[in-house]
């Protein structure tokens, strides 16, 4: 995991969920790395659902995407309640209801505007939307693991599950045993089931 | 299955295949999130959204000041 991202006391999604300001303190462009390929996904299938198939252009995602975000982290708009649902659930509707202010903005001045329910009305969660979505939150928990456990834990954690550098090479590179390496990479692994049994993720990951 | 089902089963202990599947979901999933981290189309993105969020703290504090 790249060093430059600060450590947090709290994991990314637990910021997201909490209803006070703590909220807006998570960093919008770490969100945006974790996050902008199942956003993209979820606008470009809004795009379709409401062009009738069409496909968009690479600018009207990254507006959508950018819009997205941008209104998720606006102080005092469109706070996310997580007693109101799911994350993911979520930005669905908020990527849904950016991608039709852009289409408004698109559409010709004879064109049969949206009616609300036509708007916000949402497309069917696609398996590939799923699984991007699965892939961040993947990455966001690997990002809590990284603030939660040793450095040195977390490098031969890194090195032998994420890069797949064989444990023996990690150990002469790192000064330590084999066993050391083994033992390291294990409290990791047990340390990562723990984070992934968190109310916070388990909520995000039921279909 | 995916990755956060075989971490959040109750008996820990993976088949070879299972945990081959794991080690490449998380593997795949912090690639991804690295190539983010220097992706010229996601700082594309992020100088917009920087833009729009600028464009609003600045229409807050016209509000703020005319009100």
């Amino acid at each position: 995991m790249p060093a430059r991202f600060p450590t947090t006391s709290a994991n990314l999604i637990s910021k997201l969920r909490q209803a006070d300001g703590v909220a807006w303190e998570v960093s919008w462009k770490r969100f945006l790395e974790l996050y902008h390929e199942p956003l993209e996904m979820i606008a470009r299938s809004c795009y379709r659902h409401h062009t009738g198939g069409q496909e968009p252009g690479r600018g009207f995602i990254e507006d959508a995407v950018a819009d997205t975000v941008a209104g998720f982290f606006a102080k005092g708009r469109h706070r996310y309640d997580a007693s109101k649902g799911r994350l993911r659930a979520y930005l669905r509707m908020l990527v849904n209801a950016r991608v039709v202010d852009l289409l408004r903005k698109e559409r010709p001045v004879d064109a049969r505007p949206f009616d609300t329910e036509e708007a916000s009305a949402l497309p069917e969660e696609s398996s590939l939307e799923r699984e991007a979505f699965q892939r961040a939150l993947l990455a966001t928990l690997i990002e809590d693991l990284r603030s939660r456990i040793p450095l040195r834990q977390f490098e031969a954690f890194e090195r032998v599950k994420l890069k797949h550098e064989p444990p023996a090479f990690v150990a002469g590179d790192l000064g330590i045993t084999r066993a050391m390496v083994d033992r390291n990479v294990y409290k990791a692994m047990t340390k990562l089931r723990e984070l992934a049994g968190q109310p916070e993720y388990l909520d995000e990951i039921e279909s | 299955m995916n990755a956060f089902a075989y971490l959040t089963r109750p008996d820990p202990e993976l088949t070879a295949e299972e945990e081959d599947a794991l080690s490449l979901e998380l593997s795949t999933a912090y690639r991804m999130d690295e190539a983010a981290a220097s992706s010229a189309e996601v700082r594309y993105i992020a100088e917009k959204v920087r833009a729009r969020m600028e464009r609003g703290d600045a229409e807050e504090a016209a509000s703020t000041s005319g009100s």
